[in-house]
């Protein structure tokens, strides 16, 4: 290839990246002005661009308000207990499928487990409630959303599970026995730190899921427990709505993740990764 | 068919604040229809340089050039080169036929000439009976076989191989190797062998060019390989068991020179050549290196010398056997008849012949006589 | 007693891979099992650790029957061909893998750990992690993992066949020099019939479903029983001749198909073939066993000649294709010679060496 060709390609190919880095960075930073914005510069006809004044207290209001508060704590709890239980019971479940249900039985068995995960989450929406209301706490409780969310993260936690542990070498685990480990032990010592990066990133799709769900959260919760996607309306009174409350709030609440995978990524890459090299 | 020229190339990975030099100053000319291969233990630069043969890699200095014409700017298309792969890199979801058949259809040849070729290769290669199967139905040397011959039926200039027979047991890479050998004789080409292993090398090219440290240590063909190596990396590359070395003091003078290893009972006495050699450089110290095959139980026709040590181990082989010896605190080898087995501790006299006594710069490493 | 004793062991997959295969390891020997790849070799180390349910028969180490206990419950140490090294533990920590699951105290851990690392020269790589060593390092890791213990049987398979030649000469020597592994009982498998003969006391020719012949490596290579066993030790692979047996004047010789020469017998081939005398046998003669004769030599009716089609250098030796009237015949020459393909050439044949089979049963007929 001549050295002007390649040129013109390169050029071509920053451009595009231009653009596509506006469209998807764009969003973020009108959300961050406008969660810096006083009210009434938020609701003149045109918008500006570039805020003429800066006000830090729409964050400041956010902290001292109790409410907005405990809804980022709900959030954490369910988000973070959900996550746990998925993987705890995905990595299990995974195992098994990989290590004991070899052929068409476990082929056909994973994928109906994964196949749950594709069922419209609406069809189950009012039996869902009349189940939970059935229950000692109610549909108005952190149990309830913790195993509602099972529903659709374990499915995936433990087909993904299964996949990592397929890549992960039977035969480490028989040098493991061979070495007088008994068979837990060559689990928990060998195989579960050779899919730690996937556990890590099975762990930040749960959370992540669990972290932003409204439907289900919207319907059976709202007053015991209230997550904070279904806080967020609250910033609507009357026909005035908060924007510059909302997008903080919504700023604020996307901290969690974002730390979340920055400080995991590394782990994570690999993750995804360990399963997408091989075949 | 093309001679193959590379003049001076180089090849400069840089990355991060690294620069790696994995190609330094390689010239080399490989004649129209030779068979040359490029041998070097990994990381030595041979992948590198074929890489930069067929295309895939720029060349960062120096020319390549077919039949004298450059070709550093030209693509692996452009250049009409064929590889085959260690991993042979079949497409598994196509049977044999389709799989030889894919370059011709590329390159959109009507239906009754690509039927025709194919069978062609089929034929020369002995895999007519399995152009129905896939490659997950054939064995890894038909697997080979089809590889090599997806890389045949283009017809090119040139024809680089890289590592075919890693993956073959020694019986099957024993066959695969006079089938190699069979098929360029028939055939005529250019062939480009790369390997780490000396066996194939010696066994299939007409010039071994061995490399290391990403240079070029010696082109030549296999005597000279064997009898005159440039340096002690190529005369420890080439052979095997590997070459005895022993550092040696230069003792005595004229015809009563001895080469004195220290620590050891062991002297050697090289011949007149090799004295003159000495004589002339004035060396005092030297490295002495001696094939195991040279050292032998019995003594051989002609002059030759002796030297006492003592059996570590008996190594049965089979058709052959090799001692490992012992002298004061060094161990070396030697190649024995299997008839006879030596208990450890035996002493042992070997002898040799002083015109296979090989002399080493010490410092350098470099070939002196 | 044997110290390791396998009696009638029946292991089937999707086809039979042993078939009521018989063995004894005694206590200090190392039994090497040799084989073309695929034949069951590895299954059936994997049988004697644990690692797979025979169908039947029993596996007794040291008088115990061990055949359905887990590999856990066995004190057998196993080498795979794949090293299996632990990837996020160090050298360190994987050859102390066996220790630490006897709860060994930690002193004595690392003290038997430096021990081994030190026989295998690995010492300065004990904090790397299996990814950052070499492939002789990775093997000499595997092979301390194996060392460290105590083991009742020491179980290796392929342990150096992945390695480059000159590592493998050298590791070969090792293996000679560890006496850890003259000890006990030592199980080793390989597909390389040069490792099976340097290394064995005994070795075991492994066939479709067992063992077809046992014995020192002289009496295995030398005095194969069948064809199977003449065929997979040596390289090049043994040349078989289809010939006759004919009787002149009371004398029984050999006459070649596709040749029509004939070859003198020695005197004990004579006697154990006389009976034989009109049958057709295969004749087995190794290519280093035949000779390239000057043109000076006088023809002894042991000489024949042939054109060679092919020279190749191979390593120490040269190997010659020639072509003896239909026949392709491997010849082993020194390395310092030369030929051209077309030129004509004379071979002599050790007769004493040669082996006869019958072409049907492909049974060795003088042994």
């Amino acid at each position: 290839m001549s050295e002007t060709s390649a040129r013109l390609i390169r050029i071509l190919l920053l451009a595009f990246l231009g653009v596509w880095l506006f469209f998807t960075l764009f969003p973020f930073y009108f959300q961050l002005i406008t969660s810096l914005k006083p009210v009434a510069e938020i609701n003149r006809m045109v918008p500006t661009f570039w805020p003429e004044v800066l006000v830090p207290g729409n964050y400041a209001g956010i902290f001292a308000d109790p409410g907005s508060l405990k809804a980022l704590q709900d959030s954490l709890v369910v988000a973070l207990a959900n996550t746990a239980l998925s993987l705890f019971l995905g990595t299990l479940a995974g195992y098994a499928l990989a290590r004991y249900l070899k052929g068409p039985v476990g082929e056909n068995l994973s994928f109906w487990i994964l196949s749950n995960r594709m069922f419209p989450p609406v069809a189950v929406l009012i039996p869902m409630f009349f189940l939970f209301d059935n229950t000692p706490w109610g549909t108005d409780s952190y149990f309830s959303l913790i195993v509602l969310y099972l529903v659709f993260n374990l499915p995936l936690a433990t087909w993904l599970m299964m996949v990592f542990f397929r890549d992960a070498p039977v035969e480490l685990e028989e040098a493991a026995y061979v070495d007088g480990w008994k068979p837990f032990q060559a689990f928990s010592r060998i195989t579960l730190p050779l899919v730690l990066p996937g556990m890590i990133s099975v762990a930040m799709l749960c959370f992540i899921f669990a972290w932003n769900e409204y439907l289900f959260a919207n319907l059976l919760t709202g007053t015991n427990v209230k997550t904070f996607p279904v806080h967020i309306p609250t910033f609507t009174q009357g026909s005035q709505t908060l924007w510059n409350l909302v997008m903080a709030f919504s700023l604020v609440a996307m901290l969690p993740p974002v730390v979340m995978f920055i400080l995991l990524r590394r782990y994570m890459v690999r993750g995804l990764s360990l399963g997408v090299v091989k075949g | 068919m093309a001679r193959v020229e590379l003049d001076r190339v180089n090849k400069i990975y840089r990355g991060r604040g690294i620069e790696v030099h994995a190609v330094r100053d390689l010239s080399l000319a490989i004649e129209d229809g030779e068979f040359v291969a490029i041998l070097g233990p990994s990381g030595c630069g041979k992948t590198s340089t074929l890489r930069m043969i067929v295309g895939l890699e720029d060349i960062t200095g120096g020319e390549i050039r077919f039949d004298g014409r450059r070709v550093n700017e030209l693509g692996p298309e452009a250049r009409n080169v064929a590889m085959a792969f260690e991993t042979y890199a079949l497409y598994p979801t196509f049977t044999v036929f389709e799989n030889l058949a894919f370059p011709l259809e590329v390159r959109g040849l009507e239906r009754a000439r690509i039927e025709r070729e194919v069978r062609e290769i089929a034929r020369l290669l002995e895999i007519e009976d399995i152009l129905g199967q896939k490659p997950g139905q054939l064995s890894g040397g038909q697997q080979q076989r089809v590889s090599l011959g997806r890389a045949l039926v283009r017809e090119p200039a040139v024809f680089i191989l890289d590592e075919v027979m890693s993956h073959l047991d020694a019986h099957l890479k024993f066959r695969m190797l006079f089938e190699l050998k069979r098929l360029h004789q028939r055939l005529g080409r250019t062939m480009v062998y790369v390997t780490h292993d000396q066996v194939e090398a010696l066994a299939l090219a007409d010039r071994v060019a061995v490399m290391s440290n990403a240079e070029l240590q010696q082109f030549a063909d296999r005597d000279a390989l064997y009898n005159r190596p440039a340096n002690r990396f190529v005369a420890d590359f080439i052979g095997e068991p590997p070459t005895n070395f022993f550092d040696a003091r230069v003792v005595g003078e004229g015809g009563e020179v001895r080469l004195v290893v220290n620590g050891t009972g062991l002297a050697f006495r090289p011949d007149g050549q090799r004295r003159a050699v000495l004589a002339r450089s004035g060396a005092r110290e030297v490295t002495v290196g001696i094939r195991p095959q040279n050292l032998g139980i019995e003594p051989p026709d002609g002059a030759c010398e002796r030297i006492e040590a003592e059996v570590d181990i008996f190594e049965y082989l089979g058709e052959t056997a090799i001692l490992a010896l012992r002298s004061g605190e060094r161990a070396f080898r030697a190649v024995a008849s299997p008839r006879h087995r030596y208990e450890p501790g035996t002493p042992l006299s070997l002898f040799y012949r002083p015109r296979d006594v090989m002399l080493f710069d010490p410092a350098t490493g470099d070939f002196l006589a | 007693m044997a110290l390791l004793e396998i009696r009638g062991l029946c292991k089937a997959f999707d086809h039979v891979v042993l078939d009521r295969l018989d063995l004894d390891v005694e206590a200090g020997e190392f039994f090497v099992v040799v084989g073309p790849s695929g034949i069951g070799k590895t299954t059936l180390l994997r049988c004697v650790a644990g690692l797979e349910t025979p169908q039947a028969g029993t596996v007794r180490v040291r008088g115990t029957d061990v055949t359905g206990l887990p590999p856990y419950r066995r004190n057998v140490a196993l080498t795979f061909e794949s090293y299996a090294l632990y990837p996020h533990l160090t050298v360190f920590e994987n050859i102390a893998s066996p220790l630490r699951a006897r709860r060994r105290p930690a002193e004595e851990i690392r003290r038997k750990v430096r021990e081994v690392a030190k026989l295998l020269r690995i010492e300065h790589i004990l904090d790397h992690r299996p990814g950052e060593i070499s492939g002789g390092q990775k093997q000499r890791t595997a092979l301390g993992r194996t060392l460290v213990r105590d083991p009742d049987v020491f179980l290796l398979d392929e342990p150096i066949s992945h390695l480059d030649a000159k590592i493998r000469h050298e590791l070969r020597e090792q293996f000679h020099h560890l006496e850890e592994l003259r000890r006990t009982a030592t199980l080793y498998v390989t597909h390389d019939y040069a490792e099976a003969l340097s290394l064995g006391d005994r070795i075991g020719v492994m066939g479709p479903g067992g063992l077809v012949q046992i014995g020192t490596p002289e009496e295995v290579f030398e005095r194969p029983r069948s064809l199977f066993v003449a065929r997979h030790l040596g390289q090049p692979t043994i040349n078989l001749l289809p010939a006759a047996l004919r009787r002149e004047d009371g004398r029984v010789s050999l006459e070649l198909e596709g040749c029509g020469a004939r070859l003198p017998l020695t005197a004990e081939q004579a006697a154990a073939l006389s009976a034989r005398t009109g049958d057709r046998v295969v004749l087995g003669v190794r290519p280093h066993h035949i000779a390239l004769a000057d043109g000076a030599a006088p023809a002894d009716g042991g000489l024949l000649e042939a054109r060679v089609e092919l020279y190749e250098p191979l390593g120490a030796k040269g190997v010659l294709l020639a072509e003896l009237g239909s026949t392709r015949l491997h010849v082993l020459t020194p390395i310092d010679v030369h030929f051209r393909p077309g030129e004509r050439v004379r071979l002599a044949f050790d007769r004493s060496a040669f082996l006869f089979f019958c072409p049907e049963r492909g049974v060795n007929l003088v042994d």
